[in-house]
């Protein structure tokens, strides 16, 4: 998970491209073949998820109704066998599941009755909030830490954040959570989820209090992995010459930080970004259920462990989409934030 | 015995002299010396305990020493049914790296051999291999190992099939790119203008190319698999009580930190050892391969 490795590009500097009709084309091109692909990524995901649920025992009327299926009678079952497709060719079978799945039809829990988009309408907003909170606060913890890290080598701020961000990559977020919860609950006799959970829009404060723990959580880690991006693309730009030209130039040495140095170091940082959002979409699962979140994450670990194949498809799809779409954003981002890829 | 020891001159590290081995550099690391260092003690924990050198059996319950604290008959203490803590993390630490060993076999073996094809022979294979994997790499990790495991039912086997499937990407995009490279190497090509056998070829003169990439990679995925299966089990998706795994114990001694810290603590640091261990390690090993990036 160290993938800190990913930068020491060279400057962005004004390499003298010159506008034109081109250019312009160029990258609608690029960004064309780029949403092409992730298109094409999801069509697959969603291929492998279709295959998987005809590879299980049963079919969608036993895998949404469970035992209750024996209860149907034989006109009833054959009306659903029409609905769900079954017995036409595979092919077909897929148009209509995939049509479906468009139209946002995924099916119905068998545990719960209710339709699954229903349930993951309900639960989205939750891990949203909670990945971007956690975003927020990994992000604010590396870039900053890893500035100040940068900006004096091997002075004691770098090697305290050092130690810390190792802490933050060697400790699973289950620890972090375990340990939280522990803390919150016997020394300050505080239980966040005690009180069920709400929303924003309902009571704000009460559920800032619910979300920021499980997000401080998911964000350490995060924090951890982008510190040790920030510190080594931004001491890898420091050695550049345009760098010690600014200085030279008698530049506070905080602006030749921020405006040379750090804007510079952002394209590992935004790649390191973009891949630690994978590992929050996983952490979500294990933090929702440590501070219990009525998220997507706990959906899934319920619909998995309750065999609720409808809901637990329908999630895996869910997550996958917005990591696919997150990485699309990542690949865009590089062209606003390095000129040369514009060209 | 000890007089014995001290007439053979234990070989130093120094005694090497000017280029120190693989090893030797590895051990100059900071990160890599306490990464070893982490390991081994945890590697013979886990050894004491299958040699049955562990203070209790982990299951062996005491309800006459239910949640005691840490003591000299039980130095990290005992838990809600009077088991004794110190062998539970032990025996749980020999489950951990008995998974991450099998998992990251797994991943190292299948992610090794699709990355040298795709990178080798290019062409459809390339885009097979390389699709296959762009699709598993489309699910996080995490969700995709929770996915198969709840598909295949609880055990280790199952947890480590999970975790290794996941991981593959990984090393197909790791060993692809550098077998690009070394596909049109001289040497590479002398081989076949000598009409070496196309296996012979890969695996004598392509693959000990990508063997430091390896064994970096190999170090690293060992540190993620425990993290894996340790979150697995946590979740409670790992082999079901009363095995003794750390993951649960962590789940478990949550609900009772209050009253018994003992039982949330020591797991969770064995879990964090285990992992950081292996980091620091690979860390060290990447830097001792590659001294340009030794300051990072």
């Amino acid at each position: 998970m160290t993938v800190e490795d990913a930068g020491a590009r060279p400057p962005a500097g004004r390499l003298g491209v010159g506008p034109g009709a081109g250019r312009g084309r160029a990258v609608a091109l690029r960004v064309a073949g780029r949403v092409a692909k992730a298109v094409i990524t999801l069509v697959g995901v969603a291929v492998v998820v279709f295959i998987v649920l005809r590879l299980l025992p049963g079919n969608q009327i036993t895998s949404s109704l469970g035992v209750n299926a024996g209860l149907l009678t034989k006109a009833q079952y054959a009306d659903l066998e029409h609905y769900y497709g079954i017995g036409k060719p595979l092919p077909q079978q897929f148009v209509q599941w995939a049509g479906d799945l468009l139209r946002g039809n995924m099916g119905v829990s068998e545990q719960s009755g209710r339709s699954v988009t229903s349930l993951i309408g309900a639960a989205l907003p939750v891990t949203l909030e909670l990945a971007v909170a956690a975003m927020l606060i990994g992000l604010i913890l590396g870039v900053g830490a890893g500035a100040v890290a940068a900006a004096a080598p091997g002075r004691l701020a770098d090697r305290g954040a050092r130690l810390v961000a190792l802490a933050g990559l060697g400790v699973p977020s289950f620890v972090i959570g375990a340990g939280l919860v522990a803390l919150l609950a016997s020394v300050f006799h505080y239980f966040p989820s005690s009180e069920g959970f709400a929303s924003l829009w309902s009571d704000p404060w009460l559920n800032i209090q619910q979300i920021f723990w499980p997000a401080l959580t998911l964000g350490l880690g995060i924090g951890a992995a982008i510190l040790r991006t920030t510190r080594g693309a931004m001491l890898d730009v420091a050695r550049q010459g345009y760098v010690r030209a600014a200085r030279g130039r008698g530049l506070a040495p905080s602006l030749v930080i921020i405006k040379h140095v750090l804007r510079n170091a952002l394209i590992p940082i935004v790649t390191m970004s973009g891949i630690q959002f994978g590992y929050l979409l996983g952490g979500t699962v294990v933090v929702e259920q440590i501070f219990v979140l009525p998220g997507l994450g706990r959906l899934l670990l319920m619909s998995v462990t309750e065999s609720d194949y409808a809901v637990a498809q329908g999630v895996t799809l869910v997550f996958a989409l917005g990591f696919i779409t997150v990485n699309l954003l990542t690949d865009l981002l590089y062209a606003v934030v390095d000129p040369r890829l514009r060209s | 015995m000890a007089g014995l020891a001290q007439v053979s001159p234990a070989p130093s590290v120094e005694a090497a002299a000017g280029r120190p081995g693989l090893a030797g550099r590895l051990w100059r690391q900071p990160s890599g010396r306490t990464g070893l260092i982490i390991l081994a003690v945890m590697v013979l924990a886990g050894l004491a305990s299958l040699a049955g050198l562990a203070p209790d059996a982990p299951d062996a319950q005491n309800p006459a020493a239910t949640l005691h604290g840490p003591s000299a008959a039980h130095l990290f203490g005992t838990d809600q049914f009077g088991r004794d803590v110190l062998s539970r993390v032990m025996s749980g630490t020999v489950l951990s790296l008995q998974t991450a060993l099998l998992a990251v076999a797994i991943c190292a073996v299948v992610g090794t051999l699709g990355g040298v094809a795709a990178g080798y022979f290019g062409g459809a294979v390339s885009w097979a291999v390389t699709s296959l994997a762009d699709l598993i790499f489309a699910v996080p990790s995490v969700l995709l190992a929770l996915a198969i495991v709840s598909g295949l039912g609880p055990g280790w086997q199952n947890t480590a099939i999970a975790v290794g499937i996941s991981y593959t990407p990984i090393f197909i995009r790791v060993v692809r790119g550098p077998v690009l490279t070394i596909r049109d190497a001289d040497y590479v090509k002398a081989a076949r203008v000598l009409g070496f056998s196309r296996s012979r070829i890969l695996f004598r003169h392509v693959l000990p190319g990508v063997g430091g990439i390896l064994a970096v990679q190999v170090t690293l995925a060992l540190g993620w698999a425990v993290l894996i299966e340790a979150s697995l089990d946590f979740l409670g998706l790992g082999p079901p009580p009363p095995a003794a795994t750390l993951g649960l114990m962590v789940s478990e001694g949550t609900n009772i930190a209050g009253i018994a810290w003992w039982n949330l603590a020591f797991p969770a640091v064995a879990v964090v050892l285990l992992v950081l261990g292996f980091t620091l390690t690979g860390d060290g090993l990447r830097d001792a391969l590659d001294p340009a990036t030794s300051d990072r």
